[in-house]
């Protein structure tokens, strides 16, 4: 059943099982499952059914630090949420990623892969990926000890507001409402459990709805800048003992490299494999380093090789959100001379002071706006160059042809030359102990025994790897522990 | 220093000489320039000129 807060006159108050408040790929893939499984769900989403201004005004904010193009635009404020411009390339997390680093600031995953491996088929169905999508093909030539092949998965990208419509409208257990936001969390006597949620509609109308479990589904920005608003009860906001509500935000650093001449005579380049290259686990911990996938893009003399695909895909999204088109201005006037370049989706490790803080300006609905501090460290610095030298050895070793590292690479001045794959992670991180982070190994926010967060503000690190089939998989396993 | 006897693999050559030269190979009308300045460095069985990062076999520096 769908209900428009807007317009909506004849609703009377449930009590629900769980209460869902953003109905992106996380909120629908969760709110689906839990119904399935006899759970009556409330999903709230603060868009409409389709773009509009109104709605994506709200995700307007500052940005102070490193040049970020996408605090505003990366992010889609209506139902499905950022999958309506998912490009449609996924990844697993890798091995490395579960391993303990110690020359990381903070710690890492504070659960085994195997615990994400058990819905991993589920998340494959989900996402239109085939159960051997995601093997790397095996290049004996290709085989170094440094550097790897691993799977990259590339889909039809699912736009979950439209693949699930009818199973949201038509399910029982579910009641979708939009033009729904939540601003307001409201705890009980003993500051530990939600007993009210205030949703808003854009007639500034506050509606109370409650529920036996909460999750907040919203997205990496906005799930922290919620936590921080709800600060009327507990003066740092709901689940910042530890004050980690906000920090640790991380992107994808997209770096070009530099460009590379082929050796037309290496049989690879008429093989039509498209080449990427991973750095080993052991590479990585030796040089104790991040991760990140290192790929060759193949210019020609109209399309400039890769990014004809990118180019592409930004055509065909029909992407409502000026910002993105500002923010992609960059790929549309590069221009490569050679073969190709090199471009990276490199891991930012957690950074306390890479963060976003509520700014001293509101939105329509009365909350905060954020300011967000994008920071890099000497880890992921280090983590660029070493792996930017690498690449170049081993193309020249296994004889591909020869690469021209960016002076920057070289220099100190990458922080000048950062991009981002508006993959955004980590303000709300999982960990062990509540000391080093924000929610439990279950996804529960440490002090609040009803208040769970789902999608990648969870991630204690991002890996070198796109996020959204691990977000599509901890959404499953939140389900399961939810059942 | 003088940079000679670049590698006779054809790729190699033209791609460096265009790079090394500030034309593309994709421009028709670039030009060679003698004894310009160049930085290099060893690593290993690696040599770095100008951000090129090049096998020792690859050139001969006299």
């Amino acid at each position: 059943m769908k209900y428009d807060l807007n317009t909506e006159r004849n609703y009377k108050h449930k009590k629900y099982d769980v209460c869902i408040c953003g109905a992106g790929v996380a909120g629908i893939t969760l709110a689906v499952e839990l119904a399935s499984k006899g759970k009556k769900v409330a999903l709230f989403e603060g868009g409409a059914e389709k773009y509009t201004d109104t709605s994506q005004s709200l995700y307007e904010a500052d940005s102070v630090g490193l040049t970020y193009y996408g605090i505003s635009g990366c992010r889609l404020r209506y139902l499905g949420g950022t999958s309506n411009h998912w490009a449609g390339r996924t990844m697993l997390m890798q091995p490395i990623d579960y391993v303990h680093r110690d020359y990381f600031p903070l710690p890492g995953w504070p659960i085994e892969k195997k615990e994400l491996d058990k819905y991993k088929d589920r998340a494959f169905s989900i996402l239109g990926l085939n159960s051997n999508s995601l093997d790397a093909p095996k290049i004996e030539q290709l085989r170094t000890s440094s550097m790897k092949r691993v799977g990259y998965g590339s889909t039809p990208p699912v736009r979950f507001g439209k693949k699930y419509y009818k199973e949201l409208m038509q399910s029982k257990n579910i009641d979708l409402f939009v033009n729904a936001s939540l601003t307001d969390l409201r705890l009980d006597d003993s500051l530990e459990y939600v007993n009210k949620l205030k949703i808003t509609n854009y007639n500034n109308k506050t509606f109370e709805f409650s529920g036996k479990k909460i999750i907040l589904a919203m997205g990496t920005v906005e799930n922290a800048r919620l936590l921080l608003n709800c600060n009327s009860q507990l003066g740092k906001g709901i689940g910042n003992n530890s004050d980690f509500v906000g920090r640790c935000f991380m992107e994808h650093f997209q770096v070009f490299m530099g460009e590379y001449s082929i050796n037309p005579e290496n049989p690879l380049w008429s093989s039509g494999v498209k080449l990427e290259f991973f750095p080993t686990d052991k590479f990585a911990l030796d040089k104790k380093i991040g991760t990140s996938v290192i790929s060759f893009g193949k210019a020609d003399s109209r399309s400039y090789g890769r990014l004809k695909a990118i180019k592409k895909v930004i055509k065909e999204s029909v992407c409502p959100s000026d910002t993105l088109t500002k923010f992609t201005k960059n790929i549309f006037d590069f221009n490569c001379p050679g073969d190709g370049v090199i471009t990276t989706l490199c891991e930012q490790s957690p950074n306390k002071k890479s963060r976003i803080r509520l700014s001293d300006k509101k939105d329509s609905l009365g909350l905060f706006r954020v300011s967000l501090d994008w920071q890099i460290n000497e880890l992921d610095k280090r983590t660029i160059k070493t792996l930017a030298i690498e690449t170049a050895k081993e193309f020249a070793r296994l004889d591909l042809g020869r690469v021209k590292l960016k002076e920057y690479i070289l220099s100190d001045e990458i922080e000048e030359k950062l991009g981002a794959h508006c993959h955004q992670m980590g303000t709300t991180r999982m960990a062990k102990l509540e000391k080093d982070g924000v929610v439990d190994m279950n996804s529960k926010v440490f002090g609040v025994n009803n208040l769970y967060i789902a999608g990648s503000s969870v991630f204690p690190t991002g890996g070198g790897v796109n996020p959204t089939l691990t977000i599509v998989q901890l959404s499953l396993r939140l389900a399961e522990h939810l059942s | 220093m003088i940079l000679k006897n670049i590698s006779r693999r054809d790729f190699i050559k033209s791609a460096f000489v265009g790079f090394f030269l500030t034309k593309t190979p994709a421009q028709p009308d670039f030009s060679v320039h003698e004894n310009n300045d160049f930085s290099m460095t060893v690593d290993g069985d690696y040599v770095v000129i100008n951000g090129w990062i090049l096998l020792k076999s690859d050139v001969e520096i006299e």
